[in-house]
């Protein structure tokens, strides 16, 4: 497979999940995505010999994601109400308007919280896949995802008791 | 799973559905490849100049390692070969002759190739694959001659350990195809599940056997008197690497999560050995004891006789490849990250500690000479030979390619 080949297949799935671990930046998803796809072109043999090339991809992703947020100046987090609506949001169903809030809730988690919870929910990832792709154990990937629900839903749906054994983090309301 | 996290999921998967990347992306990636070489590049400049005025290593002559008995000697001296293809698929390539004995690139050979390159076993013929074709060029003179057309495409070329064939495969390929490497005539091609990558081979020291690996999840052995393919042996992940202990009697195949054992005799898989990162790179010990599995920031011993798994030593970035010096005493390990491209770290084999890492460069390629004293490291556009004595990098050799290197090869 060549790389043009293969950007043309696989470039709208990773983009998208570019899209998702940059918070919804279109501008930063771009940047991030073309980092990752230029890592990959530099290595480009050993990609396809690694045999799952969108995985490789999927897995520059991820880290080059984290490295760029740890790397940055601390960016102040942004502070999410569960009542702050979007007010393009306002005329939507409720359906939409709860996607745009989660999606936006999810952009205020710590990049390695957003990462792992992009990796199980968008990409499908079992945690010992993604403990894996980000280089840490089984027990972070638990931690992290866990902690990550914990606080979006602490977002989302303020007031409501976290399944057992799962940690409640602080509230953002 | 919760309710909430399907609807995280659901709101995920709307909320991206119908974004779409930006047209121009291969372009957009091909500019910021080339911004990135002209960065290394400098930034390579000033890190090796350091180096080299304060680490002066003369790499002394290297003699001949002995061949098998019986063989020919090689009619010339035992060179180190660097394919660096051309990162413009339309022009051409350089495979880049340097001499051992005196650090030297003679004149680069130029020809159109994205392939491998490997050497035959009395280092007379070295074979180029460019896609379509296998180019033999005789180590002599160091010209090409004329081209073996393979139908099924040329990706990488593995040689037999019994001399007398080189096998060819391709890419969305599952055929191999045999070359007879004294009449340079190409086989009837083997037939094999192979899936849509070039797979990994690997043979049997008595070079009787050959093994090749799939990205579906088996590992097919070749009788290579008849080159015919036996019963795939079924591991169940895919396979990328593959390593035979020295006596012939394991082979050992890495899939993504496992290192599976694999008995030569029978054909048959024992117990997965589980690893916790992925394998990027396999190597086994000469004495056969200790396999060295690379991954993403560290490198692994096994032990091949419990098969336990031991404790990982830290190396910083993937691991690109890992080459074991004939005495067996270090492991050198490749590895490439955004933070430092391209070093090579000596692990030794006594201790399981990391020495001290050796900036290369970019995408860094491995090989050791055969007499084990100098080990050379292909990066962008220079290679550094590196004493294994002192593990200390002599005098770069630059300006010996465009772009990065596909592989770097010794001949005997």
């Amino acid at each position: 497979m060549s790389f043009e080949e293969f950007v043309q297949a696989c470039s709208p799935r990773l983009f998208r999940t570019a899209l998702l671990l940059a918070g919804q930046d279109r501008a930063a998803a771009e940047d991030l995505l073309q980092l990752a796809l230029e890592r990959a072109y530099r290595h480009w043999a050993r990609v396809c010999r690694s045999g799952d090339p969108e995985r490789y991809v999927e897995r520059i992703l991820a880290n080059a994601s984290n490295d760029r947020w740890r790397r940055a100046a601390r960016r102040p987090e942004r502070q999410l109400r569960p009542g702050e609506a979007d007010p393009l949001a306002q005329d939507q169903s409720d359906a939409v308007a709860e996607r745009d809030f989660l999606m936006r809730a999810l952009a205020t988690l710590p990049p390695r919280q957003r990462a792992v919870l992009v990796l199980r929910y968008f990409n499908d990832l079992s945690e010992a896949e993604i403990a894996d792709a980000l280089g840490c154990s089984l027990g972070t990937v638990k931690s992290q995802a866990s902690r990550g629900l914990a606080r979006l839903r602490d977002i989302a749906e303020p007031g409501t008791e976290p399944p057992a054994g799962q940690m409640r983090r602080r509230s953002l309301s | 799973m919760t309710d909430f996290e399907r609807r995280l999921r659901a709101a995920m998967e709307s909320a991206v559905a119908n974004k779409q990347p930006p047209g121009n992306l291969v372009q957009q990636v091909r500019r910021r490849h080339r911004r990135h070489t002209a960065r290394v590049a400098m930034a390579g400049t000033a890190a090796v100049a350091v180096v080299a005025v304060l680490v002066p290593v003369g790499i002394g002559a290297v003699g001949h390692a002995p061949g098998p008995a019986g063989r020919h000697r090689p009619p010339t001296a035992p060179t180190v070969y660097v394919a660096y293809p051309n990162p413009n698929p339309s022009k051409l390539g350089a495979i880049i002759p340097i001499s051992i004995a005196t650090n030297r690139p003679g004149k680069p050979i130029r020809l159109p190739f994205n392939g491998e390159i490997a050497s035959t076993l009395d280092g007379r013929t070295l074979y180029v694959a460019t896609g379509k074709a296998v180019i033999p060029i005789k180590t002599a003179t160091n010209k090409p001659g004329k081209p073996i057309h393979i139908g099924s495409g040329a990706f990488s070329i593995d040689m037999n350990p019994n001399g007398k064939t080189a096998y060819v495969t391709g890419i969305f390929s599952r055929a191999i195809t045999p070359i007879n490497i004294a009449t340079s005539t190409p086989g009837k091609p083997i037939h094999v599940s192979i899936g849509v990558f070039p797979a990994v081979m690997a043979f049997t020291p008595d070079g009787k056997t050959a093994y090749i690996s799939t990205t579906d999840g088996t590992v097919t052995p070749i009788n290579t008197a008849t080159n015919t393919a036996g019963k795939p042996i079924h591991i169940g992940t895919g396979i990328f690497h593959l390593a035979i202990t020295p006596d012939g009697k394991t082979v050992y195949a890495a899939g993504v999560h496992t290192i599976t054992p694999i008995s030569t005799a029978t054909n048959t898989p024992g117990k997965p050995i589980f690893v916790r990162r992925p394998p990027s790179a396999m190597a086994i010990t000469p004495d056969g004891k200790t396999i060295y599995v690379g991954s993403q920031f560290a490198v692994t011993p096994v032990s091949t006789a419990t098969n336990k798994v031991g404790k990982p030593i830290h190396i910083g970035g993937g691991v690109l490849e890992t080459a074991i010096t004939p005495d067996g005493k270090t492991v050198y390990v490749a590895s490439d990250d955004e933070g430092s491209p391209g070093t090579v770290t000596p692990v030794s084999t006594a201790t399981n500690t990391a020495g001290r890492p050796i900036h290369v460069g970019a995408s860094v390629e491995i090989a050791i000479t055969p007499d084990g004293k100098t080990l050379y490291g292909a990066a962008l556009n220079k290679v550094v030979p590196i004493s294994t004595a002192t593990n200390t990098p002599g005098k770069p050799i630059r300006h010996v390619g465009p772009g990065y290197p596909r592989e770097i090869v010794i001949t005997p």
